[in-house]
């Protein structure tokens, strides 16, 4: 891997709540047109983890490390300097699609607010600009004036991926962005986000607990237990050639790899 | 949403007529006539409503004091509405120690008698009305302030404010366009109710003197007059009891058809 890529490395990431630590010294690196996968069983601390890299963690939580966008400690910057990065240069497409959206707002205007908050732009202009994502994520030009609740479950996901992806960042983070959807539709979605990838060359850092879809579409795994990377690698060496017994044992549950009909349990160990 | 539309028609009627008034009135409201004939008459097609103790025109008079009662309902409402939502909104957003201040003034609020600090309020400044429209309104916002505060708590934890957050959406811009247009259903309930409670609060100041000042007509100050002659001329009594009873009712009825409708327990058509 060309190192001179990376753009974004967390380095030795700790994260307390009341004196209890919840991640511990979490290191890993994102690389342009590189696909991470973030794996682990529920509560391993994945969600923290991807928060911590927009500053978003809850509060009273304690964080010690750093986390480096393009030579920038994320963790030295002020409120509003994290709010220009946020959605501009880093997106999150969060895991719920049935509640992640505003239920009394157009669609269109959901994904226009983005653009209206971190650019002047005209009218025109900004519908112009949500149409082509529109387009972009194999949704109905119609789709713009739709309310989030007369959408599918796949299409409101999608809407989701347009509204990450407005503002062209370099980097995505998917939070279980495809684990409330049904076998076929995640498949479609994850099709989907694999050639936007390509295309735009982004680093995409994709948090899962289910290790079919890490071999679709990763590039890099970490796997995570309890807060803690247990192995760290490219995709055919993990899971391949696993060194960590628990990365055995969440490999060992997915019966025949490639197969999305099944699904890990969630309360493995 | 029958409910609704009998309250808002209604209220539109009395809202029509009173800004019409000049036209519909058929006489000046001010417009005394002491002779014996013309004091206190019966209702008839003449006079509607009858004459009370100046021989003035009953109907006349309480048009113009819908004006009164209306205009006192609704400007109280917005001023409470705008202090409610704003305070309320930065309680529930922003919580901590600012939450924490305004909820100590609303519960101040709450346990004055209101309308004694209304009544006490009125008097030091003068009875007029300007100034019973804004002490009403600046001394009935809490219970608003209270429900806006707990949409907002409620609203900042969904998954769409954090998703706007994510963006890079600011607090501001937040709470305008993701919070705010979410907590308005509760809101717009607990408007139509208060406008028909200040309505009452001014009709009882004005029957105690300390609202509309005689002669300007309003329904409180027709009642008071009516008080005097109760044995005799029941018209006085009735007719301005009557209209702020179906005023206030009708805008109960809005209220409560609002409640129905946006009540996202009931299936709603949206
Ligand atoms: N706001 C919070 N306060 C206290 N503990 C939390 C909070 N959020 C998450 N946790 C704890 O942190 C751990 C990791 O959570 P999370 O990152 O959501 O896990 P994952 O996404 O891998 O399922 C869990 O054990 C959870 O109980
Ligand atoms: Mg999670």
């Amino acid at each position: 891997m060309n190192d001179n890529q990376k753009i974004l490395e967390i380095k030795d990431l700790t994260l307390r709540i009341g004196g209890k630590c919840i991640v511990k010294n979490v290191s890993f690196k994102l690389t342009a047109g590189r696909v991470m996968a973030l794996v682990g069983e529920s509560g391993s601390g994945k969600t923290l983890t991807a928060q911590s890299i927009l500053k978003l963690f809850p509060p009273r939580i304690y964080a010690e490390g750093s986390i480096t966008f393009k030579g920038k400690n994320l963790f030295e910057l002020d409120k509003e300097e994290i709010r220009k990065i946020r959605g501009c240069d880093i997106s999150i497409v969060p895991q719920e699609p049935a509640t992640s959206m505003n239920p009394v707002t157009r669609v269109g205007e959901q994904i226009a607010e983005g653009i209206r908050q971190h650019q002047e732009r005209s009218k025109p202009d900004i519908k112009q600009r949500v149409l082509e994502l529109l387009r972009m994520v194999k949704l109905d030009e119609g789709t713009f004036s739709s309310y989030p609740h007369e959408l599918s479950g796949g299409a409101r996901q999608r809407v989701l991926l347009a509204m990450a992806l407005v503002l062209d960042p370099e980097v995505l983070i998917l939070d279980e962005a495809t684990t409330a959807l049904d076998v076929s539709i995640q498949k479609d979605i994850i099709e989907l986000i694999m050639n936007i990838q390509k295309e735009r060359n982004l680093a995409i850092l994709f948090i899962t607990h289910d290790f079919s879809i890490v071999n679709l579409i990763a590039h890099n795994v970490c796997v995570m237990r309890k807060g803690v990377i247990v192995e760290n690698g490219t995709k055919e060496s993990v899971l391949h050639n696993p060194q960590n017994e628990y990365t055995r044992r969440l490999i060992a549950c997915v019966p025949k790899l490639g197969d999305t009909r099944r699904r890990l349990p969630n309360n493995i160990s | 949403m029958k409910r609704i539309m009998i309250g808002a028609a209604i209220i539109m009627v009395i809202a029509i007529s009173a800004i019409c008034a000049p036209v519909v009135a058929g006489y000046n409201p001010l417009e005394m006539d002491l002779t014996e004939d013309a004091i206190l008459q019966k209702p008839s097609l003449e006079h509607f409503f009858g004459t009370d103790n100046l021989g003035r025109d009953v109907f006349s008079r309480m048009l113009y004091g819908a004006r009164v009662s209306l205009s006192v309902g609704f400007i109280a409402v917005i001023i409470s509405l705008v202090i409610g939502v704003l305070l309320g909104g930065v309680s529930g957003y922003f919580g901590g120690w600012v939450d924490a201040v305004i909820m100590r003034v609303v519960e101040v609020m709450y346990s004055f008698p209101t309308f004694f600090l209304i009544m006490m309020v009125v008097t030091f400044l003068g009875p007029n009305i300007v100034n019973v429209m804004v002490v009403i309104g600046l001394t009935s916002w809490a219970p608003l302030c209270r429900l806006v505060r707990a949409e907002f708590l409620t609203l900042r934890e969904r998954d769409f404010v954090s998703s706007a957050r994510v963006q890079g959406v600011s607090n501001f811009r937040i709470i305008r366009r993701h919070i705010l247009p979410n907590a308005m259903a509760p809101v717009y309930v607990s408007m139509t109710l208060s406008v028909g409670s200040a309505i009452l609060i001014e009709s009882a100041l004005s029957f105690l003197g300390l609202g509309v000042q005689m002669p300007a007509p309003s329904w409180g100050n027709i009642l008071t007059i009516g008080k005097n002659y109760i044995d005799y001329a029941w018209w006085l009594t009735l007719f301005p009891g009557l209209a702020i009873l179906i005023t206030v009712l009708s805008f109960n009825m809005i209220g409560d058809g609002l409640r129905e409708v946006l009540d996202p327990k009931s299936d709603r058509k949206d």
